[in-house]
This record gives structure tokens, C-alpha cells and sequence, in this order.
């Protein structure tokens, strides 16, 4: 059957394919000089995939709100968290019939709760995040080391691995604690250690598949060292699974130090923090209610905000669902 | 071939399958109607996402959500499977209609021993007592080809090899004596002279048994050899179907001619493919109007505007459909315009001709774990010539791929050594490869390509630690070697997710050569891919030996590939060269036996062609370690000296090195 001849004009198959053909040469032809290809501006991708997420933009506006104004606490905080006024203790929060002159009610011993919480979200937070930080690198690092080094760094960092999960962390706590002194930065300790474990085990299984992967074997072919390949090709693509993690991490820490407090072993008082507001509080729970209500509430939605972060972080971050 | 009887075993009409993704939602599978009488193979032919999967499972009603069987219905022997309730359609899964399924070691259960699983099969439909159905399983693991089967039926699936699996699965599938089989790629991860027989196996059950298969495939020559009828699918469409014969002989849809003419055995050696232009289209971006009208030689304006309806072919017999409004055009000759990549300026070439480029002495690489000792690689010695093309080719597990990795430096030998043009030397206790010598091509499209860096990145690395070029002479050189491997530069920015197979191994290609090695190492560079993108992988590297006058290993289970872009070839056989030599000679007129048995396994489309079939007992894991020639067990001209005197490469006639007591002799057989 012959083929009916092609109308003038139409763009048939053969000239897409001298289309095709003309791309490529001219191309390569173009002064091809000292230009640098124009990437996609990574940050301005970055930066329009993340303010896609609507949950992301407000968990990222209310944690910074809270950082803001807990950075700011003497000047935002209405009282001296630690002002006793035994005459108005317990007060109700203004809105369950309390007066305006302490928003959210008054604690056993007449302090103000806004202030007490302001100020206690700076041990809180700085224990949180700082702790859950602190256990992401160590626990990143080992992790992947002990991934890439399976002669004897690997076998220590299981080992390790090991002996943390099997030890109760109550008397590690009270091991640090008594021979340190009962201080934020023994409690920093204390928590960390609770927390690299986790970040090693994950990070050290995904290497463990990563670096069977071709492209790994690709990057040696390319000249690539170890160092190199672990921080270039094995580390973004663990970073991923790190952010979630450090998340939950997050989490984990506040309620941690909650419990710790309950057994006094947390922040000691005149200082407080949430977890120790919590633990007060749950001696009130039929007197005032909301004493325990609102730390319990600053946790949540400190801890929410930051799963929802890292998610969208995750997403943003990874190429293929950006 | 056998007569159609009246009314068809297994009749699909209409079936149309829908994919639903987020708010998008596309028809996966459009209308398709086809028939399988008792005893007739019909096969389904197409590449990715052509479709042809999801026929097979919307038969048994096996789809889930988000894939949804829109419209259309399934008829076995006249009850429409799409109408039956979830109780009844189970009887009939397993019981009237068997399944295979493409990976056998995924499809069995680890836990079980394969006795327990064909008695799980044959029971779940019927009551029967311990000792008939263990006295049954062993019937039918003898009926599907195992040797042993008392030995066999206590075992479990990791202690089988692939293609004993893959027997097993037959087995089970067959255990109820179903009136239809569907194989959904039952061969494809199995060596060639498996596959002949597992295909033998299935056309035999189908003849002697009155039972329809449905024979899921993207191998023309499987389509070939095996089936009575085809069906083409692409892009969700069946563009074509009828007889087998019919439809190869002159095919009316020009996919089934592009496809036909992509096959390496249809170009002579050294010369272009002609491969059609781009890849099959994606699910939620098929095209308008004819589907593959945006690929078609022979597209005219009209093929834009509809998609042409499935009618029967004009001059043809009756049963042979087509959905092309230009059928039987005779393809326009293409002529893949391409532009050699503009001014590469290469080094110099080596100084002396006579040195090899590499040359290989008692290369041993030995695996050990948990026990025991694998010798994956067995006392190899190789030279490769400048300028020459060296295929290496051989069964799964024959250490054709570890002996490409060690020869580009990517593992270490456990013995023997490997010296190279270039003074360096490479041992088991020395790691000196030069890596702008010596590169390296994956197979893996997807995992040798980093799912975090850009095409860019990904091309720059080796640039950037292998060289001291500026970034604005990397730059260019990027440029230039882009455009030789057919890349566009609107890619450079892209992610290996984003691109299309063929367009990744391009740049996997453009990788390797970037830093303008000397000899390149390609482990089967186009097996992941479609056939119609493997013709333009094989053009891209025809025209890089002529534009770089490249020297490279190329290893391969696909004996075609081999013999459409190899000088020389070496054969491979349990970590052994079992024959070298020049490819003209070695793969038209073989002298050792398994060389032989792996030309006749290899389905051919022209009937001439076809080799008498040298059958080989068991496969590769039958192995002997006693043995001095490895082959031995499974040779069918093997004699008992063959177990006992040493054995080595010697020089035969036409330039060939065979290691074979009894060479050019398995016509005796």
C-alpha cells in the first residue's frame, strides 16, 4: 500500500525527527564556551515546593512564634514567674471564670501560669530541640560510619547500639544525675544518650542497603574516596529518613523530661519547664483543671508542629515528590 | 496450527481497565477483545506499559483499587467471570484458570517446602488424603522436568535455582489440570537455554492436555517460537492480532513492522538498527488520536485526529485485526539523522599497536560467606585489543558480570592479574586502576544513577575528581559528550526519576565516557530496556566505536546483541572460558558444545534460521565441583574422561580457543 503524499505544510514525522536531529548539533554548536548550564535555582524550588504546604507554612509560623516569644520572655511574660502571692492561688483561667488580671490562672502558690510557661518553654525547648539535635548528629555520624566501616567501627557501633537499648534509661538517669548535679546540661546529657541509639540503628541500616547500591559503585568508578562518597552520595539520601526521626525525637524529649520531673529528677523547682508545670498540676486536677491542661497543651502543639515540619521538610527536600 | 473450534475456551470483550490517581484518571487498558481456544497459545506482545499485565489479571479478576475494571467481560466457556461472586471467582482461580507468574521466587512462599505448596493448591479445591496428594505432587514435579523429584519435594524454594522454581511454579499452577494458563513473563529472568525448555514444557501441557494459554511477553522470538496467535498491544491499545505466522511474515500495523525491524538479528553486524524514535508513551500521557502516531514512520496528518478503530486487516485472512488507518505501509527507509557529537578532540592514541589494552592472566575472584566458598570467577585469561569490541557472554551466574566489574576496577580479583596499557597493574593485593582508563556502564538504569543529583551532577562527577579541567572546560565538555550520547541540553537540570529508561542509560553512557577513557566496560547496558529503546542504544554505541574508535568489553546474556556489536566474543561457563574467538566464526559455526547448545536455545523468528535444538540437561546449578570440565554434567556429548582429564584452552580452527575434549562434535549427540 502506498503512502498517501504528504500534504505541504503539515509537520509530518520525518520533520520532527530533523527537528530532533537539529536540536542536538546546535546544541553543541552554541559557543559552548565558559557558560555555566542555568540550574534550577534550588533554593527558589525549595522554596516554592515547601510554601505548598499549608500545614508546613503554620507549624513553621507557630514554632517560630513560640521561639520568638520565648527568646522574648521577660519582656512578653505580664509577672516574675516565680512571684508567690498565696492570696489568689489556683485562680481559673479568665475564659472558666478567672479574673484578667492572670490569663490563664495561677498556680498552688499564686504564680502567674503565662508567665511560669513562658519561662518554662525555655528549658523546655532548649532541652528538646537541643537534645534531639544532639542525638541526631552523634546517631548520624556513628550510624554512618558504622555502616561504611564494617571491619571493626561498624561491629563497636552495634555493640554500643546493644548495650544502650539493654540498659534502663531510669538508671542512667540517676547515674548522670547524682554524680553530674541536677543541672540543664547534665539533663542535656542524660537525654541524648536516651536518643542517638535510634538515629544510629536507622541510618546504619540505610547505609547498609545504600552502599550495595550501583551509583555508589559508580561514584568510585568516578574517582570518588570513601569520605567522599559517604557525605555526597550516602548521607542526602539518608537525610530523609534523619529529619522524620529527629521529629519524633522532639517529641520524645518533652515527654521524657516530663517523666523525669515526675520522679525528680527533671528541672528542679523554683525553675520550671512543661513537663514539670504537667507534673504539679496533676495534683490539682479537681481543684483547677486547666493548671495541667495548658502545659499539657504547649507540648502538643510544640511537638505537632514539629512532626508536621519535618514532613514537609522530607517532601521538600526529596527530588522526586518536591 | 490448530483449528479455531466454535465457541472459543476463553473470550475477552471489551475490557477496558482504568487507573484513577489522585483526580486524574485514564484508561490503562482500552477495549480489548481477544479469544483462546482449548490447546492454542495465544500471546500478548508489548512493551512497558503497553498493558499487556493488566489483561492478563483483569482475566482473573485479580486488579484492586486504584486499577478498576471499567467495562467489558470474560467469558470461560461461556460463564462471564466478571458477574460471579467473590466465592465463585475464587474456584475458579487456581481451579479452571492457572496462573504463572514472572518471578518464581517471590511468588512462592519462603516457609514452605514445595511439596506443601502444590498440596496447598490441589487441596484447597478438592478433598483428597495425604499420601494421594503427595503421590500427585510427585507426578506432576516429574511432569514439569525436575530430575529428582523425591528430593525435591521436601525442599524449599532458596535451595532451587531459578529455573526449578520456576518449574515448581508450572507444577502448581497445573496441579488442578486447569482448562487455561496464563503466563505472565514466564521466562524472563531466565537463562535462554531455561527458557527453551520451560517454553517446550508449557506448548507440550498445552497440546496433550486441550488446555488455552495465554502467554504474556515483550520477546518476538518467544512469540515465534511458541504461539499460535498474537496480540500487540501498545499504549493500551491492541494494535494488532491473528495467526502468529501471518502477523510476523507481513505485519499490518507498522509498531508490529518498527518492532520487528528493531531486532539486532535483523541488522547486519556494523550496521544501524532502525529503531524507532522515542519510547513508549507513559500512563495519563498517551497521545491523542493514534496512539503511537507521534513515533510513526509512516504517520500521516488523519492519525492525529482519532484513534482508529480495531478492524479486520484489508487482504488478509479473516481472523487478522488491525487498528492503523495506513495498513501494510511500507516503512519509509528511516534515517536516524544524527549528527556525530561536532568537535570531540580525542588524546592521542596509544603509542604501540601490539600492547594489548588489557590483558588478563588466571583472573580467580572467590566469594565466601556463612561457610562455604563461591567461586564466582575461576581462572579466566583474556586480552583485549585496542580498537576492538570484546563480548563476553554466558548464563546467569557464570561471572561474566564480576569479571567486567574487576576488569574496570570496581572489585578486587582474589588472584591473578590484570595489566593494563597503561603500565598499571591490578592484583588482589594491589587496587591500581586508573579511572580515566578503564570505565564502567550499569545495567541498573534506575540504581546507578544517584536519585538526588541532576543529570548535570551526575555527568560532572568523575569530570570533577578524575580530571583538572576548569569548570568552564568541563562545561564544555559535558556539552559535547551530551550531544554525542543523543541527549538534549533541556535535561541537564532533570532527575534520573524524571527521564525515560533509555534516556538514562544514555546518561549512565555519557558518564563513563566524559573523561574519555580508553576502554569501556558494559555490563548488559540494555537489558532493562524496552526493544524499541534497545535498537537506539545499540545505534548509540555503533556510532560511538566509529566516532571515538571506542575498545570495550561488552557483556551480555543476548547473543544477538553480541553478534550485531562484538569483534571477538568469549563464552563463559562456571567462572571458565570455555570458547574464545572472532564472532563471525564463533557464532555461526561453534566447536564447544555449550556454545552450541546456547546458539539453538535462542528463539528465532525466521524458521530457517533455527538452529537444531540441542537439549542440556538441568541448568546452571547442577554443578559438579569434581568435575574437570564444568560442563560435563550437563553436556549431552560428555563421556566419563570428560570428569577426569585437565582441561585447557586450546587453539582450534578459524582462530577459535575452545576448552573441549570432544570439540564440533555435538552433532553426533
Amino acid at each position: 500500500m502506498a503512502q498517501p503524499p504528504q500534504p505541504a505544510g503539515v509537520p509530518g514525522p520525518a520533520d520532527r525527527i530533523d527537528a530532533v536531529a537539529a536540536e542536538v548539533p546546535a546544541a553543541a554548536a552554541t559557543p559552548a564556551g565558559p557558560s555555566v548550564p542555568e540550574r534550577r535555582d534550588l533554593s527558589r524550588t525549595l522554596m516554592r515546593s515547601f510554601l505548598r504546604s499549608k500545614a508546613g507554612v503554620l507549624s513553621l509560623v507557630v514554632l517560630l512564634g513560640i521561639v520568638v516569644v520565648t527568646l522574648l520572655a521577660d519582656q512578653v511574660a505580664p509577672y516574675d514567674p516565680g512571684q508567690l502571692n498565696p492570696a489568689k492561688s489556683l485562680l481559673k483561667p479568665v475564659w472558666a471564670g478567672g479574673s484578667g488580671e492572670h490569663l490563664l490562672g495561677t498556680d498552688e502558690l499564686g504564680r502567674d501560669l503565662l508567665s511560669r510557661l513562658i519561662f518554662g518553654a525555655r528549658t523546655a525547648l532548649a532541652l528538646a530541640f537541643g537534645a534531639a539535635t544532639i542525638s541526631a548528629v552523634v546517631g548520624t555520624v556513628l550510624g554512618l560510619v558504622g555502616g561504611m566501616n564494617r571491619r571493626w567501627i561498624g561491629p563497636v557501633v552495634d555493640w554500643l547500639c546493644d548495650v544502650q537499648l539493654a540498659f534502663p534509661n531510669i538508671v542512667l538517669a540517676l547515674v548522670v544525675i547524682t554524680s553530674q548535679g541536677n543541672s540543664i546540661s547534665s539533663l542535656l546529657i542524660v537525654l541524648s544518650i536516651f536518643g542517638w541509639v535510634h538515629f544510629a540503628r536507622v541510618v546504619r541500616s540505610a547505609v547498609l542497603t545504600l552502599r550495595q547500591a550501583d551509583f555508589v559503585l559508580a561514584a568510585r568508578g568516578s574517582g570518588g574516596s570513601t569520605l567522599s562518597i559517604t557525605f555526597q552520595h550516602i548521607l542526602p539520601n539518608v537525610m530523609s529518613s534523619v529529619l522524620v526521626l529527629w521529629t519524633f525525637a522532639v517529641a520524645t524529649v518533652l515527654l521524657l523530661v516530663s517523666g523525669l520531673s515526675f520522679l525528680g529528677l527533671g528541672v528542679q523547682p523554683p525553675a520550671s519547664d512543661w513537663g514539670q508545670l504537667f507534673a504539679s498540676g496533676r495534683a490539682f486536677l479537681i481543684q483547677n483543671p486547666w493548671y495541667a491542661f495548658m502545659p499539657a497543651v504547649a507540648i502538643t502543639v510544640t511537638v505537632l508542629c514539629a512532626t508536621v515540619l519535618g514532613r514537609t521538610l522530607r517532601t521538600t527536600l526529596n527530588p522526586r515528590t518536591r | 496450527m490448530t483449528a479455531t473450534p466454535n465457541a472459543p475456551l476463553l473470550a475477552v470483550r471489551d475490557v477496558t481497565v482504568t487507573i484513577t490517581k489522585g483526580k486524574r484518571q485514564t484508561d490503562a487498558v482500552t477495549g480489548i477483545d481477544f479469544d483462546v481456544a482449548a490447546g492454542e497459545i495465544v500471546a500478548i506482545v508489548g512493551e512497558t506499559g503497553s498493558g499487556k499485565s493488566l489483561s492478563a489479571l483483569s482475566v482473573l479478576q485479580l486488579i484492586r483499587n486504584p486499577v478498576r475494571l471499567a467495562r467489558g467481560s470474560v467469558l470461560l466457556e461461556g460463564r462471564d467471570l466478571t458477574a460471579l461472586k467473590p466465592a465463585d471467582l475464587r474456584r475458579v482461580r487456581g481451579g479452571d484458570i492457572g496462573m504463572i507468574f514472572q518471578d518464581p521466587m517471590t511468588a512462592l512462599n519462603p516457609f514452605h517446602t514445595v511439596g506443601q505448596q502444590i498440596g496447598e493448591a490441589m487441596t484447597v479445591h478438592r478433598k483428597l488424603s495425604r499420601e494421594a496428594v503427595r503421590e500427585r505432587t510427585l507426578r506432576l514435579l516429574g511432569d514439569v522436568g525436575i530430575v529428582n523429584p523425591r528430593q525435591r519435594i521436601d525442599q524449599y524454594p532458596h535451595e532451587l535455582s531459578g529455573g526449578t522454581q520456576q518449574r515448581v511454579m508450572i507444577a502448581m499452577a497445573l496441579a488442578n489440570e486447569p482448562k487455561v494458563l496464563i503466563a505472565d513473563e514466564p521466562t524472563t529472568g531466565l537463562d535462554v537455554t531455561v527458557q527453551a525448555q520451560i517454553l517446550r514444557l508449557v506448548r507440550e501441557a498445552a497440546v496433550s492436555w486441550g488446555m488455552g494459554v495465554l502467554l504474556i511477553t515483550h520477546d518476538l522470538g518467544v512469540v515465534a517460537g511458541y504461539s499460535d496467535r498474537v496480540v500487540v498491544m501498545y499504549a493500551g491499545n491492541v494494535v494488532e492480532s491473528g495467526p502468529t505466522e501471518e502477523v510476523l511474515a507481513a505485519p499490518a500495523h507498522p509498531y508490529t513492522r518498527a518492532l520487528l525491524d528493531a531486532r539486532p538479528e535483523n541488522g547486519r553486524p556494523g550496521m544501524k538498527l532502525n529503531a524507532i524514535s522515542g519510547g513508549p508513551p507513559e500512563l495519563f500521557k498517551f497521545p491523542g488520536g493514534c496512539r503511537f502516531q507521534p513515533r510513526c514512520a509512516v504517520a500521516t496528518a488523519e492519525c492525529g485526529v482519532a484513534n482508529p478503530a480495531l478492524v479486520p486487516a484489508p487482504d488478509a485472512s479473516e481472523d487478522r485485526l488491525v487498528r492503523c488507518i495506513h495498513p501494510f505501509a511500507a516503512p519509509v527507509p528511516s534515517d536516524p539523522a544524527r549528527k556525530p557529537g561536532v568537535s570531540i578532540s580525542l588524546p592521542p592514541a596509544p603509542a604501540e599497536p601490539g600492547v594489548p589494552a588489557i590483558r588478563v592472566e588466571g583472573l580467580r575472584r572467590v566469594f565466601a560467606g556463612g561457610g562455604h566458598v563461591t567461586k564466582a570467577v575461576d581462572g579466566v585469561d583474556l586480552q583485549l585489543a585496542f580498537g576492538e569490541t570484546l563480548g563476553i557472554v554466558g548464563e546467569s551466574g557464570c561471572g561474566k558480570s564480576t569479571t567486567a566489574r574487576i576488569l574496570a576496577g570496581l572489585d578486587q580479583p582474589s588472584d591473578g592479574l590484570i595489566r593494563y596499557a597503561d603500565g598499571r597493574e591490578l592484583t588482589h593485593r594491589r587496587g591500581g586502576v586508573d579511572h580515566t582508563f578503564v570505565q564502567y556502564v550499569f545495567q541498573d538504569t534506575f540504581g546507578s544513577l544517584n536519585p538526588r543529583r541532576t543529570v548535570w551532577q551526575i555527568i560532572e562527577e568523575p569530570l570533577k575528581r578524575l580530571t583538572g579541567l576548569s569548570k568552564a572546560q568541563r562545561a564544555k565538555r559535558i556539552r559535547e559528550y551530551m550531544a554525542e550520547c543523543g541527549l538534549m541540553p533541556s535535561i541537564e537540570s532533570r532527575y534520573p526519576h524524571e527521564l525515560s529508561g533509555g534516556q538514562r542509560q544514555r546518561v549512565g553512557i555519557c558518564r563513563a565516557l566524559v573523561v574519555q577513557p580508553k576502554v569501556v566496560v558494559m555490563d548488559e547496558p540494555m537489558s532493562g530496556l524496552d526493544l524499541s529503546v534497545q535498537a537506539q542504544i545499540i545505534n548509540l554505541l555503533q556510532d560511538l566505536k566509529k566516532d571515538l574508535g571506542l575498545t570495550a568489553v561488552l557483556v551480555s546474556h543476548d547473543i544477538s546483541v553480541i553478534r550485531h556489536l562484538c569483534d571477538r566474543v568469549a563464552v563463559m561457563y562456571l567462572g571458565r572460558v570455555v570458547e574464545a574467538g572472532p564472532a563471525s566464526s564463533l557464532l555461526t559455526d561453534p566447536l564447544h558444545p555449550y556454545t552450541a547448545a546456547l546458539l539453538s536455545a535462542v528463539p528465532q523468528l525466521e524458521t530457517d534460521e533455527r538452529r537444531p535444538e540441542i537439549p542440556l540437561r538441568g541448568d546452571a546449578g547442577d554443578v559438579d565441583p569434581a568435575s574437570a570440565c564444568g560442563f560435563a554434567p550437563r553436556c549431552p556429548i560428555a563421556r566419563p574422561d570428560c570428569r577426569t582429564d585437565e582441561l585447557r584452552l586450546t587453539p582450534r580452527r578459524d582462530g577459535l580457543l575452545v576448552a573441549c575434549h570432544y570439540p564440533g562434535q555435538f552433532d553426533q549427540a
